[in-house]
């Protein structure tokens, strides 16, 4: 094996399920780890150790877990559709697999946005639901998510449900900038006098730090569990292989 | 850097807010939880289902021979 | 030179032939071409019924209604646009041919927004004029309705060739379709609203022409790549 191939080898070998199974129960352990050690910190900092904002009080605290899943429900959702394109374009079968993942993963992010962001408005708002921009945005992600799922769940035959879902998801990398864009100016229009966010301009560097700290931790967690769902996928779409039934048997 | 709270049960009140903040964690780390219990489940029901159809249907794997 | 003169010639053809041959099958389909029509009506009917026959309440909410029932009724017949031609393989013989399918599918779109969106959008102002909407606002409602069902119509084929080789897309195409309807349905009553409260109602209605240009550029590329996974499996 020449170096001048070895650089690109990475490449075709990622493309590969086996290749990837097999990296990635390496990494498992790792990434278990670092997953725990970083939400386990940025929740006791942010929970007990961050100050309490002026005006929310404690109540503020939510912010460690929503704005970490906000974050990762819209980026999933263009992991999802990068990893669909990849697999249309090239005809990939590990970015389908990735696609597939990454779906389930987003939609439970949003909802966990969507969820800590009601708890969060009642004691801000007064309200569990306001159909504020961001919150309705939200919802509707969470829709396209359900779209995905649904379509990927519909078809028996795994390569066309795979390329019907990637589809699905670019289309829709299309919409979310004009949805986004059109609930933005839709709330500006009808936005009642009486609601108004009070968040600080900016954030304090002790409220900041464990926000970081749980945002990457969000991070490899996402990557953890991608890695688990497509470990699954594989192993589900290829288990007649013999290679998939050596790593079951236990023999290398 | 230093704790904000007095003691435990000054931490679980979280003067009056205690109740949001302690449901949205509750509800985010089963989220999480279950997200990683579900696809290693799933792992574990295929690889099961794998193993029966393999005794049943061929013979044990030889030493020689990869794909 | 030839050539090109021959595929500008073809191109237009693929486009009103199959138009027509929707246009054909929609008159033969006579029942399921008019239920949309008889759906708007009926639900629109069930607006005052539920919340009140106040001619002050209806007007306010008028534009919002016929939006949504304009949507309902549109999402009632999307997925008949390939259903026939998929059952019968004439859907097939579409893939084989070396053209571009992109024009014979926005002809079929074409022929669905005939079918569909212009009728109910020259019903709206019957149902205008019974759910009081004011009338300064019957020329934005009856452009922006025009334009919009065009819109839902692109959206629609796109869910349409998704599920088309399901048989039961009937319940899943809505799921899918939905999320990508709610933007057109801000600008729609936005347009409706603006001329009510007398305000410039042109703005929403270029953006709802804003959106329908670029659908009508990359629906009927989505719907080829679709179709064209769907038969290769």
């Amino acid at each position: 094996m020449t170096e001048s191939r070895g650089n690109w080898q990475w490449l075709y070998r990622l493309g590969s399920p086996r290749w990837f199974y097999d990296i990635s129960g390496r990494w498992l352990p790792w990434l278990s780890a670092l997953t725990f050690f970083l939400l386990m910190t940025g929740l006791v900092w942010g929970l007990a150790f961050a100050p309490p904002d002026a005006r929310q009080g404690n109540s503020f605290r939510i912010i460690y877990l929503h704005v970490p899943a906000s974050f990762l429900a819209l980026a999933g959702y263009y992991i999802m559709a990068v990893a669909g394109a990849a697999g249309l374009v090239w005809r990939v079968k590990m970015a389908f697999i990735i696609m597939k993942s990454a779906a389930p993963i987003g939609a439970v992010m949003t909802l966990i946005a969507l969820f800590t962001g009601a708890i969060w408005g009642k004691p801000t708002w007064g309200a569990f639901w306001v159909w504020d921009a961001r919150v309705t945005s939200m919802l509707i992600l969470l829709f396209l998510y359900i779209g995905v799922l649904a379509l990927q769940r519909a078809f028996h035959n795994g390569d066309v449900g795979y390329k019907a879902s990637a589809i699905l998801a670019l289309v829709g990398t299309v919409n979310i900038p004009i949805i986004y864009k059109s609930v933005d100016w839709w709330y500006t229009l009808h936005q009642p006098a009486t609601l108004k966010l009070t968040s600080a301009p900016s954030m304090h560097i002790d409220m900041l730090q464990p926000l970081l700290v749980m945002i990457g931790g969000f991070y490899v967690f996402y990557v953890l569990v991608l890695c688990l769902f497509a470990r699954a996928e594989i192993v589900c779409q290829e288990r007649s292989t013999v290679w998939v039934r050596r790593r079951l048997e236990g023999t290398p | 850097m230093q704790i904000q709270f007095e003691n435990v049960s000054d931490f679980l009140t979280m003067s009056g807010h205690g109740i949001y903040v302690w449901i949205a964690v509750f509800f985010s780390l089963t989220m999480l939880i279950a997200l990683i219990l579900f696809p290693l489940y799933v792992h574990a029901k295929v690889s099961k289902e794998a193993r029966i159809d393999q005794h049943k249907t061929t013979a044990p794997l030889g030493g020689e021979g990869s794909v | 030179m030839g050539d090109i003169v021959q595929a500008s010639v073809r191109v237009p053809n693929g486009f009103f032939a199959h138009a027509k041959h929707d246009l054909l099958l929609a008159r033969r389909h006579l029942g399921d071409t008019l239920a949309p029509a008889l759906f708007f009506v009926m639900a629109c009917t069930l607006v005052p019924l539920g919340l009140s026959p106040d001619a002050q309440r209806l007007s306010e909410i008028a534009s919002g209604i016929l939006w949504i029932m304009i949507l309902l009724a549109t999402l009632l017949s999307v997925e008949k646009i390939f259903m026939l031609d998929y059952e019968d393989g004439s859907l097939e013989q579409l893939l084989i041919a070396p053209q571009m399918i992109s024009i014979p599918i926005l002809g079929k779109i074409f022929a669905h927004w005939l079918v569909i969106g212009l009728p109910l959008t020259l019903l709206s102002p019957l149902l205008g004029v019974m759910l009081s909407l004011p009338t300064v606002a019957f020329l934005p409602m009856i452009l922006s309705l025009a334009l919009g069902s065009a819109y839902l119509s692109l959206i629609g084929a796109v869910g349409a060739a998704l599920t088309v080789s399901l048989g039961r897309g009937g319940l899943l195409l809505p799921l899918l379709v939905i999320p990508f309807y709610m933007p057109i349905v801000i600008f729609g009553t936005a347009t409706v609203n603006a001329a009510v409260a007398g305000q410039f109602w042109l703005a929403p209605l270029a953006i709802i022409g804003a959106m329908l240009c670029g659908a009508m550029a990359l629906c009927p590329l989505a719907v080829s790549a679709t179709l064209r996974a769907m038969s290769n499996a």
